[in-house]
């Protein structure tokens, strides 16, 4: 399957039926290194972008998706499909994502949106040039999409990409980051209107 | 509809039209490598099983053989006194056949003084 984004097309990777996947995941069990090669081909770009934007340093990105993939293929044993595979595979990636950065001690530059704006204020977009459906992602802005992602706490970054890109639903990101629903929800509305801040500022300096 | 809760629409969209990372193929094949030296079983434990047994056995053997090595070497007190008495006369007799730094001939010679007499005469000579 295909996306188009302006000129860039992007391939996506194959996504497995259920029943397609619990066999894979099957033979996994019984130590087949080809099948869990299939279930990488599946997911490795899923999970890289995934840490590329928890750890920042594509070298620690590179090491840590690769952990995750060694680490479920030792673990897939004890997988007991009570969540999806792709839950379980985040939640591996985010837990190595957390333990990364306090190793490095790496402190992300959090930025509250409390200081930023006041409680009930709207966000409207004043320049209304500016249309997301139709904008072409030019490389300089996707820069400023990918600092201000970079620049969140890790906590609504990770509810962000699990769910804007990934698709996941409120449930499933509550499952694989072990925190309520309603906590996924608030998060994913404070990063939205972050990233809606940088964004809009962005287009502000563009226009003036 | 609310226009703000559009343009959030909007930004998880554009969230999702980032594009998409693709590890190099030099990741995959170091990744294909760390998953096949996982995927070699672990060294069970009945191949250590026969080694463990041996070494034990040859443990068990020396500690059950030490204290019985130990009382065949170390004398017992009657033993020992009685190595010390011959030692002892061994040494006192070589010390009378060095008598006044005489050898043998004339420690004989020197016996046969007896054959002086109690006037001062001497039958020997």
């Amino acid at each position: 399957m295909d996306t188009c984004l302006g000129t860039v097309t992007v391939a996506l990777p194959p996504r497995y039926e259920d029943s397609a996947e619990r066999s894979i995941i099957e033979r996994c069990r019984r130590r087949d290194l080809e099948a869990f090669g299939k279930l990488v081909d599946a997911y490795q770009s899923r999970v890289f972008g995934f840490v590329r934007r928890m750890v920042k340093s594509p070298e620690d990105a590179q090491d840590v998706t690769q952990e995750v993939f060694v680490r479920a293929f030792q673990a897939i044993e004890r997988f007991d499909g009570r969540c999806t595979f792709r839950t379980w595979l985040f939640r591996i990636a985010h837990n190595l994502c957390v333990d990364r950065s306090r190793r490095q001690e790496r402190r992300p530059t959090v930025v509250s949106v409390h200081d930023m704006v006041d409680e009930g204020e709207e966000f409207a977009v004043g320049d209304f040039r500016w249309d997301p459906e139709t904008m072409v992602l030019d490389e300089e802005f996707r820069t400023i999409v990918e600092a201000a992602i970079g620049t969140m706490s890790e906590k609504l970054r990770s509810v962000l990409l699990l769910h804007d890109r990934e698709g996941m639903a409120y449930d499933e990101i509550a499952q694989a980051l072990d925190i309520p629903t309603g906590t996924v929800k608030s998060r994913l509305f404070l990063a939205r209107t972050h990233l809606q801040r940088a964004v809009h500022a962005y287009w502000q300096g563009e226009v003036s | 509809m609310n226009p703000h809760r559009e343009d959030l629409e909007s930004i998880g969209r554009l969230v999702k039209e980032l594009p998409e990372d693709t590890p190099s193929m030099v990741w995959r094949s170091q990744l294909s490598q760390r998953l096949a030296a996982e995927q070699k079983p672990k060294r069970p434990f009945a191949a250590w099983l026969p080694g463990v047994l041996a070494a034990a056995s040859a443990a068990l053997v020396i500690v059950s053989a030490l204290p019985a090595m130990m009382r065949s070497t170390a004398p017992g007190p009657v033993v020992a006194e009685s190595w010390l008495m011959a030692d002892h006369t061994m040494l006192s007799s070589a010390a009378d056949l060095e008598t006044g730094s005489m050898n043998p001939y004339e420690a004989s010679d020197f016996v046969s003084a007896a054959s002086w007499t109690e006037d001062g005469g001497f039958e020997g000579f």
